[in-house]
């Protein structure tokens, strides 16, 4: 597919478990005029969780069962979703029960309503681990007529081997949901740097940032790596990147609660700048290699 | 080539190492002082105070107006208090003018390296124009900023040049003198160009961390800033201040272009980072801007990483900034990073093995 539209959904004012499904079911169907020709949804990290996990003394099986139940409804609804728009649709990351181990994982349903990927976060930031939360050690990728899609959530952002190994097994398009507290420069080090980076395209649904589609400079408009959203009136290049993020918040579309961002994706101009500009070519295995895993771990500085 | 050619060639190679000796530079360096010599600035205090350049390219015909220019450049950073002061990417290359005839080829904008090429002869390749001025220009450049750093007493990273190694391959280098003139080390460029694949260029297969007594440093060149694995390689190495040298071959001036390299890479690896850019035009390549000085966020007033930037895109200055190794030691300490063995033994190594 040479181009397809995406939309990312932020929902505002989230508070109770069931009420931003029910409140996302709702306002999808008032608008479902919006998603005629978007072909993939991505919502953001959510706080389905947040009233059990504030649940203090909690028995373990009633919050795995009641993790269970959410995640079951989350299924029900975004699968529905999915099928209704015959679009790709994500509902950000689900907290997964498996093995005695919980984890952070994203969902991608098809246009058949069929869940066709699940990814689990694979770096954990210090509050997960302190909620011994588990870590994923797999990339997966869903081969799609869009491209093949990935995920990468929350902290793995700002591990740039994740973006880097996403890329070498093919990935085209980043599903990106996090909740990352920060200031703008700490949120473009993370995604839009990854894509610079690796050629691909992304969508950031940023909680609490600003949500992006992220290019390849050379793609997006102004190069400035942004697709969406895009301030026209942007008059050069010189600009400091905080300071043109800043006005793109005003450029978000507001629909009821929601709030929406939405670009076309140009997969051939993505084939384009890959072709011309072969920034995998020119890695350089035999030096990474001869210097050894262990140079090549994150956090492995010597202070000596 | 006839005995005679071989002859006149050596002869003419003699001539510009005579044009380049030593004893000739430290005597025109010594009529032409144009700052005190820095006071020894150590590192006890745990502060660096380090220089962007930001230069025009030209191409020089005469050693000693390159000298001049490096002179100048050199001087007003000691009189800034400079410690560690960064050249550009192909600042070296500016001595490819002692070659007769290329000076007034490199000013036409409409030229194109392959015209120079084709106009020297059938199936004459750059490389080969390389290994020929090469060592040439590695002996004078070396003596140069050799004596310039013990003259005004600081360390000078001399940016760097397409010059030969082993066996007459040619590499992109760049180059490192102490505060005391002595060579302290180089690094070849590990990730090239397409258009430096295209001349021939070979990458080096090794980063380099060197213990100086600033801060340990390291000195990869241009591209080598658009992988991770470079910052990461040396920041595990123990890099402190990682120096780039910059020739970006973009018309038009971007800051979100400009952007990617060293400032994500600083980011990602904890480490000060130093971008000095070439700028102006070479043959039909345009160089831009900007120089910059560059730390992890927090250690930014605005956290936004940047130290100091140059003005323009376009016009010669230097850029300093005070870099302070201890909170960047304290900073390191303080960021969180997870571990995750087993992801990295699933993909190292085959994931590498893509190419």
């Amino acid at each position: 597919m040479m181009f397809f539209k995406a939309m990312i959904i932020e929902m505002t004012n989230l508070e109770e478990e069931y009420d931003s499904l029910i409140e996302s079911q709702r306002w999808l169907e008032e608008n479902k005029d919006l998603f005629s020709d978007i072909a993939l949804v991505l919502f953001p990290q959510n706080n389905l969780y947040s009233k059990i996990q504030n649940q203090a003394g909690i028995d373990a099986e009633v919050f795995i069962n009641k993790i269970g139940e959410i995640n079951n409804r989350v299924r029900e609804v975004f699968s529905k979703l999915a099928v209704r728009h015959s679009a790709y649709i994500s509902p950000g990351m689900v907290l997964e029960y498996c093995n005695k181990n919980f984890y952070r994982t994203g969902w991608l349903f098809n246009s058949r309503g069929e869940l066709v990927l699940k990814q689990r976060q694979i770096f954990l930031s210090k509050d997960e681990r302190r909620f011994n939360l588990a870590r994923g050690n797999e990339i997966l990728l869903e081969d799609t007529e869009l491209g093949k899609i990935g995920f990468m959530l929350g902290t793995d952002c700002y591990y740039p081997e994740v973006g880097r190994f996403l890329a070498l097994e093919g990935a085209d398009i980043i599903l990106a949901p996090s909740s990352i507290k920060g200031n703008l420069w700490k949120q473009l080090a993370g995604v839009w740097s990854q894509v610079q980076q690796n050629q691909f395209i992304a969508l950031e649904a940023a909680g609490s940032g600003q949500s992006l589609i992220h290019a390849p400079c050379e793609i997006s408009p102004f190069k400035t790596g942004i697709i969406s959203p895009v301030d026209e009136e942007y008059g050069g290049q010189i600009e400091k990147p905080a300071a043109y993020l800043q006005r793109l918040k005003k450029r978000k579309r507001i629909v009821g609660q929601m709030e929406i961002i939405e670009g076309a994706v140009e997969m051939e101009k993505l084939r384009w700048i890959r072709k011309n500009y072969p920034l995998k070519r020119y890695l350089n295995s035999r030096l990474y290699h001869k210097s050894g895993r262990e140079s090549l771990l994150p956090g492995r500085v010597s202070d000596d | 080539m006839t005995e005679l050619d071989n002859i006149k060639n050596w002869l003419f190679l003699k001539y510009l190492y005579w044009q380049g000796r030593p004893s000739r530079i430290k005597k025109y360096l010594n009529k032409n002082t144009l700052a005190e010599k820095r006071k020894t600035s150590v590192s006890n205090k745990g502060k660096v105070k380090v220089g962007a350049v930001q230069l025009e390219m030209k191409v020089y015909q005469k050693v000693m107006d390159f000298v001049d220019k490096m002179n100048e450049i050199t001087a007003q950073a000691a009189a800034e208090g400079v410690d560690l002061l960064v050249f550009p990417e192909y600042n070296l290359l500016q001595l490819i003018g002692l070659l007769p005839g290329i000076s007034d080829k490199v000013k036409n904008e409409t030229e194109s390296i392959d015209d120079l090429l084709n106009g020297v002869g059938e199936g004459v390749k750059i490389t080969e124009i390389l290994c020929y001025i090469g060592p040439v220009i590695q002996e004078i450049s070396s003596t140069i900023f050799s004596q310039l750093a013990e003259k005004y007493n600081l360390s000078i990273m001399a940016g760097s040049g397409m010059l030969p190694a082993e066996e007459n391959k040619i590499y992109n280098i760049a180059y490192l003198f102490g505060a005391d003139g002595r060579f302290i080390g180089k690094q070849k460029k590990v990730h090239l160009m397409p258009v430096e694949e295209e001349w021939g260029l070979k990458t080096g297969e090794e980063l380099n961390v060197y213990s100086t007594s600033l801060a340990s440093v390291a000195l990869p060149v241009c591209m080598d800033a658009t992988y991770f694995e470079t910052f990461r390689i040396l920041s595990n190495k123990g890099a402190e201040i990682i120096m780039i040298p910059v020739a970006n071959p973009e018309p038009e001036y971007n800051y979100w272009t400009a952007m990617r390299g060293i400032w994500g890479r600083v980011q990602e690896s904890k480490v000060y980072g130093i971008k000095s850019t070439m700028i102006g035009s070479f043959f039909n390549y345009k160089f831009t801007g900007q120089a910059g000085i560059y730390a992890p966020l927090e250690l930014t007033l605005d956290q936004s990483g940047i130290l100091s930037e140059a003005e323009s895109w376009n016009r010669e200055e230097i850029v300093t900034a005070e870099l302070d190794l201890k909170a960047l030691k304290e900073c390191r300490k303080k960021t969180d990073l997870d571990d995750n063995l087993e992801f990295w033994e699933r993909y190292f190594p085959q994931v590498y093995y893509y190419i």
